[in-house]
């Protein structure tokens, strides 16, 4: 027994994280590889012949391919928009929320309630709600005088309407963070501006700003990456269309993996997406770093 | 006039922020108001204010579709998982709390951020070999993917609060290191422990993408089944609106009476480097 504990007490440092190290190695980084190996192979799963090497070709056809393209293109404006509205808007929410008035406690229980709710049954609300002859929003809208909208059923507007959506889960997510950096900063920088007679706005993008940048670059950075696997939302609300206008890169990886069964190709192109969103991560951790 | 002035603008910021909380909360309310409609009046336009509360919905829900099965489904994977995940967590996070390893908490946050399909398509693979495709078995082992690299992130401030002079005095008592573990820091991570679970949980709960791909018809979760019910049938809007209630309360209930323990777990990982 003393034996034992006297070994669990060497070797703590090692035993400890190894459960949860053996669940990413088994769980992540050994799927991973294997993906890896896949994309490098033909391989249609349930065909009777196993993966054949075919080198880059799965690549060069993934660059060919303009349905890979445009998913691509619609992955980085969706979450280009989510990002440009989000980031601004959850800046201004944890001002009004820094201001500490007593209304602060319950505006924050409601903003958790978005970013905890199960992303199905936010679909499931919204695609009532987005209803183009009988949903509430186009009720609101004909009530302002307001043309009323085809939302999710039009080509047009199926991206930003889904953008609405983000916007609205994550908004709150971004000014909580943004809330908590504002909440730590210093006080005597803001004292001594006050001294000198600067404005509100003055102190905002002389003080505030530079003060926060981390913690605004780590809700940028958590909010891109997210935004980016966005999977539930999109494929429960649209499925991708109209007209694929909304077939984001990892619905086309969804599509080519489990529809048609390309697995090699489905995994490279993953890849690809992968490898692009690790480049745009460590450039933004590295200007993170230097602020 | 400076009173004046000063009231005017607390009316118009109290005023914002009751908009602001309309916007988030309206959704809610819409799902809520109209799971109770009678069928009639949920597909009128313009949408009907007043009308007899029913619970039909709700009823139908569960007789004409396995409902509860699904909500069992639910339970069990999530359940297990948060357990599980947490119990291998609880080590990792002390281990790299109290030794500072820097490196093996890099590990778990590029993991938390790696995109599922990557390692998702040769998962599906694997257990379609080993004949694992829609098991509890294997849902309750690829949601660790969630739980795990969460748990231990979150718990490592926990641990990393626990002065170290109570280990010391531990120590000196003739408590080996594994001992000092169960006897002080267990019990005083326990807020944090509980959080995390909670937490976990909820993203258990609320996975999706998993069990598409690897589940099926006997481990049909919530989010699945309600999913189905918006594509197959024909389009019910009393009973999506009453699937959508069943999914959501859980959550509102936790969110609402933990709420402060809940947001310094969300957004921890935005305010550390």
């Amino acid at each position: 027994m003393n034996k034992i504990i006297n070994f669990l007490d060497r070797y703590l440092y090692i035993i400890f994280p190894s459960f949860a190290l053996l669940v990413i190695i088994g769980l992540m980084i050994y799927p991973m590889l294997y993906s890896i190996y896949l994309s490098f192979h033909e391989w249609q799963l349930g065909a009777l012949s196993g993966p054949l090497f075919v080198g880059f070709a799965n690549f060069n056809k993934l660059f060919s391919d303009s349905a890979y393209i445009r998913s691509l293109s619609i992955t980085f404006l969706y979450s280009f928009l989510c990002l440009i509205i989000e980031i601004p808007f959850g800046m201004i929410l944890a001002l009004i929320l820094n201001k500490s008035f007593k209304s602060i406690t319950w505006i924050r229980n409601i903003f958790l309630l978005p970013i905890l709710v199960t992303p199905v049954a936010i679909s499931l609300i919204w695609v009532m709600m987005y209803n183009p002859s009988i949903g509430i929003l186009n009720y609101f809208l004909r009530g302002l005088g307001l043309p009323p909208s085809l939302w999710i059923s039009s080509t047009s507007t199926v991206i930003p309407s889904l953008v609405l959506v983000d916007v609205w889960k994550w908004t709150p997510l971004v000014a909580l963070i943004l809330l908590g950096g504002l909440k730590s900063l210093p006080s005597s920088p803001y004292e001594a501006v006050k001294i000198d007679g600067a404005t509100t706005f003055q102190t905002f993008l002389y003080i505030t700003v530079p003060l926060l940048k981390p913690t605004i670059m780590a809700a940028l950075l958590i909010r891109f990456i997210d935004s980016l696997k966005t999977f539930a939302v999109i494929y429960t609300m649209t499925g991708g269309g109209p007209a694929q206008a909304s077939r984001t890169t990892y619905l086309f990886a969804y599509d080519t993996s489990f529809k048609y069964f390309r697995m090699g190709y489905g995994s490279a192109a993953v890849m690809v997406f992968f490898f692009i969103l690790l480049i745009i991560s460590f450039a933004l951790t590295k200007l993170k770093k230097q602020t | 006039m400076n009173n004046i002035k000063n009231s005017m603008h607390k009316i118009s910021f109290t005023l914002l922020v009751i908009i602001i909380a309309v916007f988030c909360l309206f959704p809610f309310f819409w799902m809520f108001f109209n799971a109770f409609k009678p069928a009639i009046d949920i597909r009128a336009y313009p949408p009907v204010w007043t009308f007899k509360p029913t619970l039909n919905n709700f009823i139908k829900v569960f007789i004409e579709q396995p409902f509860f099965n699904y909500f069992m489904n639910s339970m069990i994977i999530a359940t297990f998982s948060t357990i599980i995940g947490v119990l291998l967590s609880l080590p990792a996070a002390y281990s790299i709390a109290r030794y500072k390893q820097g490196f093996i908490s890099l590990i778990l946050l590029t993991a938390r951020m790696l995109p599922g399909m990557v390692y998702l398509i040769p998962l599906f693979i694997i257990y379609n070999r080993l004949g694992l495709i829609d098991t509890y078995l294997s849902l309750i082992i690829t949601y660790l993917i969630i739980s795990v690299p969460l748990s231990t992130w979150l718990l490592i401030p926990y641990f990393e609060d626990i002065p170290s002079d109570l280990e010391c005095a531990g120590m000196i008592d003739g408590c080996s290191k594994i001992g000092v573990f169960f006897r002080i820091n267990l019990p005083l991570a326990l807020p944090g422990i509980a959080v995390v679970t909670i937490l976990s949980f909820v993203y258990c709960w609320n996975d999706f993408i998993f069990v598409l791909i690897l589940g099926g018809v006997k481990t049909q979760t919530l989010p699945l089944a309600a999913y189905h019910f918006m594509t197959y049938g024909s389009m019910n809007w009393g009973s999506i609106f009453a699937a959508a209630t069943i999914i959501t309360l859980p959550i509102a209930i936790i969110s609402l009476f933990l709420q402060r323990y809940l947001i310094s777990g969300l957004t921890s990982g935005g305010l550390k480097d």
